[in-house]
């Protein structure tokens, strides 16, 4: 089954869900619960989700196309172990993307994932605007 | 602009600056070149512009490539640039030299087509395109070398270490036109993984190395100009047929050098009435697939550019008489594992496939003399041979590292970004269309450059190798 094909199931499946009144959060709503759900543990100043959900939207960093915004809360809403879904290891790697943008937007890897320091939020994650700052290069862990 | 000139040049990219370096280099200083550039100069500084959401130069001139040719296939794209420096612009800068292997694929595993010049014959030619491109690589290499690259190595990252301490010189820092130390305008590359338009502009482009090239007094630069035919005398061509700011002109070339594109090239022969068989048909690219390993306790770090290494252990010997080539590239991203404490504990390898020109891929005119159809109906079975094997190949070469688990995306990419063959190099008219120096086989004053003049593609990536026998064509024809 083509990636395509499947998202249109579930698209008829959320608008059944939306017909029985089941909430369909908006992608927006539901990258801030991804974010909370995923980074749980962490010692994340809280503002920092905020903050970096008004720069998201502003700057579209990850350039995700609606159709794999689709794909992504579609899975999301469906995201049970009883519910089968032949591509949830491509959803799971656009979540690790959305969480990946934010934790390197924070100072967590800069700080080489110190779990003692409070994380905060320095600036969304966009190479095109603030170049060279891939806290897993060579700049960060240089030749010993 | 003059009526005459003794070199005509179509396009910008590496193969026409390459080839026009060196007529250059070796002409008098009364010559007279005109360069007709389909597009306009975008400049790395507007392009910025443009993707940081800024207003930019040439808003409304940049012409949509994408309506420049009609492709029926929904599987495939064919990207590229039509702009001052072509594909300069949005290649990567990965420059892998072929191997010689590469050269004699039908001798040597009774596949395809041999090119008519050996790895040898290119090699010193491979070296001047690593010095004026500045490359940074690694001192031992799979591929024979007369001469070290001018730049060092990128760094390896945590994973590459193992590999290579497993593999050697099968397994290295990729050569990269991206800078590892800054060089000219370029900065040293700082791993952004953003190399389709570098922000800091440390890849090599036509623009921020070789412009100087056009800013020679023998040289004529017309923007916006829309190259669709050459008119034949005999075997010659007399004269380019193009159109600007929509009105129909011709000029003549003594010598004409089309560097346009595999699309362009061939379309233009075919605009032309060129009766070569095999004009037009072929067009090919590599394929290629992700493969995403995730490990028990191993952190990767410390990868020194975009792409930080090449493997070639699954690129040569016995397999390539069932299934293709294949070179391996570790894309050195910023990415997260998303699980907690194992947040680097991840590769992304991408396996890059050679595919074999098959003629029933092809370039086709339509009624817009403008506009031609890219008819690709597949790959080949070889290229799917090698896909069927890949977790067989992942088990043999990978197993040795801490994986926990491997995911397949099992699908390959809709590119590479690469177009080719259309306009083959042969012995002779009866198995292509150009000879090895590049010129046409029934028009003697024609060159046709670059990546559509490859009987057999590699895995490899084309463009140092288009640059390379550019090179190569100015050297041995002035």
């Amino acid at each position: 089954m083509k990636r395509k094909t499947f998202l249109k199931i579930l698209g008829g499946v959320a608008a059944l869900g939306a017909v029985s009144y089941i909430a369909v959060p908006s992608f927006e709503e539901m990258l801030l619960k991804v974010l909370k759900a995923d980074t749980k543990g962490l010692n994340i100043d809280e503002k920092a989700f905020t903050t970096y959900l008004e720069d998201y939207k502003k700057e579209n960093p990850l350039r995700f196309k609606s159709s794999k915004q689709q794909f992504i809360q579609a899975s999301y809403i469906f995201d049970y172990p009883y519910v089968p879904n032949p591509y949830k290891h491509k959803y799971q790697q656009f979540r690790s993307l959305l969480v990946g943008n934010f934790l390197l937007s924070t100072d967590f890897f800069t700080n080489k994932m110190d779990l003692s320091k409070k994380i905060n939020y320095v600036g969304v994650y966009n190479p095109h605007l603030r170049p060279c700052a891939n806290p897993f290069s060579y700049l960060y862990y240089p030749a010993a | 602009m003059l009526k005459q000139y003794d070199l005509v040049v179509i396009g910008t990219g590496f193969a026409s600056t390459f080839f026009l370096k060196k007529y250059l280099e070796k002409s008098t200083v009364s010559k007279k070149v005109l360069v007709l550039e389909r597009g306009q100069f975008f400049s790395h500084a507007s392009r910025l512009d443009q993707i940081r959401g800024k207003d930019f130069e040439l808003k409304n001139k940049l012409e949509d490539v994408k309506k420049s040719f009609i492709n029926k296939n929904d599987k495939k794209d064919w990207p590229f640039d039509v702009n001052f420096g072509g594909s300069s612009n949005c290649w990567w800068g990965c420059v892998p030299r072929f191997m010689p292997t590469d050269f004699k694929l039908k001798s040597l595993y009774g596949v395809g087509a041999d090119w008519p010049i050996t790895y040898e014959d290119l090699e010193s030619y491979y070296s001047d395109a690593e010095d004026i491109m500045a490359i940074a690589g690694p001192e031992i290499t799979p591929f024979p070398k007369s001469k070290a690259y001018p730049q060092p190595p990128h760094q390896l990252n945590t994973i590459d270490k193992l590999l290579q301490a497993k593999y050697g010189n099968q397994y290295i820092s990729q050569p990269a036109a991206r800078a590892s130390r800054n060089v000219g305008k370029r900065s040293a590359c700082c791993t952004s993984y953003v190399c389709n338009l570098c922000p800091i502009n440390s890849k090599f482009t036509i623009e921020n190395t070789l412009k100087e090239v056009y800013d020679d007094p023998r040289v004529t630069i017309q923007y916006g100009a829309k190259v669709y035919s050459l008119s034949t005398e005999g075997n010659s061509i007399k004269k380019i047929l193009f159109s600007l700011d929509g009105k129909d002109q011709e000029v003549e070339g003594e010598v004409v050098a089309m560097g346009a594109n595999s699309v362009f090239n061939a379309h233009i022969l075919l605009n032309s009435g060129d009766k070569n068989k095999f004009t037009g048909l072929g067009i090919s690219e590599q394929l290629g697939t992700y493969a995403y390993m995730y490990f028990k306790d191993l952190d990767n770090l410390g990868g020194g550019t975009s792409l930080s290494a090449n493997g070639y252990m699954m690129y040569d010997g016995e397999r390539r008489k069932t299934m293709s080539s294949c070179l391996i590239e570790n894309h050195n991203e910023p990415f997260i594992r998303n699980e907690f404490g194992k947040w680097r504990h991840m590769a992304k390898f991408k396996f890059v496939f050679e595919d074999v020109p098959s003629d029933e891929n092809k370039i086709l005119l339509t009624s817009d003399r403008f506009v031609p159809e890219i008819a690709y109906k597949k790959h080949t079975a070889y290229v799917d041979r090698a896909m069927e094997n890949l977790e067989k190949d992942i088990e043999k070469y990978f197993s040795f590292l801490p994986i926990e688990k491997i995911e397949l995306d099992g699908y390959f990419q809709r590119t590479e970004a690469h177009n080719l063959s259309t306009t083959r190099m042969s012995k002779d008219e009866n198995s292509g269309v150009v000879d090895s120096n590049l010129i046409h086989h029934q028009y003697r004053n024609l060159f046709v450059l670059g990546g559509s003049v490859f009987p057999a593609i590699s895995a490899a990536n084309p463009s140092l190798t288009i640059s390379a026998l550019s090179l190569r064509s100015a050297d041995k024809n002035f």
